[in-house]
């Protein structure tokens, strides 16, 4: 038994919304896959007074599209769907890597891609990769609607920019058409197991590179775009040196956020050659090893 | 508190239930239902030995809230073989003797069976995956990894 709390199961979205709309007057907190809020519920860290508002039954957030040559995901997608979709695969397949990296088969069956973003951890698997498409979260309350950047959604570690009465009701990608990747993820054994570094890379090449993206979690309490080793290899040969450089500058670029910390002794070459790594898997013409296992 | 009504089904039988929403899935199969093979471990997610079965894929009932359960199929240990007989996973544990203290056991069956379910011919590779979320503390991996691969072979020849 957990420590008890008021539960509250919306049919409908607009039951939903409408319940979060007079959250100011109730604490309420939003149940999709559990596998994070179901833990602090059980350590006993909810106000004996809140509402869990379980939104799992909510079909309406479960969907996948395109729309407009984008890829829309609906919040209540499992971290298993996502690592096992065909077109997943395709349009993003560093999203279905990551997500069949998320914990263990148990947990991939429940979490959600939504519960991932707006729990904002920083060692969150999926949004690295959704930095790579330049990804925008669409938020819903009963009254409006708005799209933002994740990459600003995301305030600081375990803190998304969710307002009251909001719900997460779209993940947009844009496509990387041409693109290859590249994906490296330190975890402290060979498997299950919370990253410490995550660095994805698409790369568009043609002779030199035309087009480098950069996005590196769990350094940070935000995970980032490397912009400065982007805007380095644009145009550039893709030469060991030029490749040295460019993951030397993502290594700096973390310690700019984070400051020299008792870990950047180590994180400081680790982090560069885990960038170079996934560089030169990019220039292998890799499609990251998309395939998920569950 | 209120209670919640939900519907079930447990191994193949229909439940009618009035659950409390601080109720975990594992609490009502354990405590409503009496079915006391599923265990429970860590509590939080990590040892799987309270894995069972949510419409086909292996989840930790130790987080899912009853009510979440409303209108699922689940499958726990007590309902992988068939009355006095028992399903080829079984069997095979048994037979490599895949387990010392026993406590993951009903877990590794289940996320078995949820590998079996998806991929009847696994790889080592793949029942090792699909196994991650299972710990053993004993530390016998190996003569379960045998026994999962035994059991595949086993029944495919069915």
């Amino acid at each position: 038994m957990l420590p008890p709390f008021n539960y509250f199961r919306p049919v409908t979205l607009n039951e939903a919304l409408s319940f979060l709309a007079n959250e100011a007057s109730r604490p309420a907190f939003i149940l999709a896959g559990g596998t994070d809020l179901i833990l602090k519920m059980r350590s006993g860290r909810l106000p004996q007074d809140s509402f869990i508002v379980d939104i799992s039954f909510l079909e309406e957030l479960r969907y996948l599209r395109t729309a407009k040559g984008n890829l829309e995901i609906g919040p209540l997608l499992s971290h298993g769907q996502i690592s096992t979709s065909r077109e997943i695969l395709d349009f993003a397949p560093l999203l279905a890597r990551a997500c069949s990296e998320v914990g263990t088969p148990q947990v991939r069956a429940r979490g959600t891609i939504g519960g991932n973003i707006v729990h904002a951890s920083p060692a969150a698997d999926s949004i690295p990769p959704l930095l790579l498409h330049d990804a925008r979260v669409t938020l819903i309350s009963l009254r409006s609607e708005r799209t933002v950047p994740l990459i600003s959604f995301l305030k600081d570690a375990y803190k998304s920019d969710l307002h009251e009465g909001e719900l997460l009701w779209k993940i947009t990608l844009s496509p990387l058409q041409g693109f290859s990747f590249g994906y490296q993820r330190l975890i402290p054994r060979q498997a299950v197991g919370i990253a410490r570094l995550i660095v994805c890379v698409a790369l568009k090449t043609k002779g030199q590179i035309e087009e480098a993206r950069i996005a590196i979690g769990s350094a940070t309490p935000v995970a980032f775009r490397a912009r400065k080793a982007e805007a380095f290899l644009k145009g550039k040969e893709a030469s060991p040196d030029n490749l040295d450089f460019a993951a030397s500058l993502a290594s700096e670029e973390m310690i700019e956020i984070s400051g020299e910390r008792w870990s950047t002794p180590y994180k400081r070459p680790v982090l560069q050659a885990l960038a170079k790594r996934a560089l030169l898997e990019a220039l292998s013409g890799s499609r990251g090893n998309g395939e998920g296992e569950n | 508190m209120e209670k919640v009504k939900i519907k079930l089904t447990v191994n193949a039988r229909e439940y009618e239930l009035e659950v409390y929403p601080n109720q975990r899935l594992l609490d009502v199969l354990r405590e409503n239902l009496h079915l006391t093979g599923t265990k429970e471990g860590c509590g939080i997610g990590e040892c799987g030995a309270c894995t069972v079965l949510i419409n086909g894929d292996a989840v930790n009932s130790c987080l899912v809230l009853a009510p979440q359960a409303d209108g699922k199929e689940v499958v726990t240990v007590e309902g992988l073989g068939q009355g006095e007989n028992l399903h080829p996973l079984q069997e095979a544990f048994i037979k490599h003797f895949a387990f010392q203290c026993g406590f993951c056991t009903p877990g590794m069956l289940m996320a078995a069976k949820a590998l079996l379910l998806k991929i009847p011919d696994p790889t080592e590779e793949d029942i090792r995956k699909w196994l991650s979320g299972v710990l053993c503390r004993c530390t016998g991996y190996q003569q379960i990894i045998d026994a999962v691969k035994e059991a595949a072979e086993e029944m495919k020849k069915c």
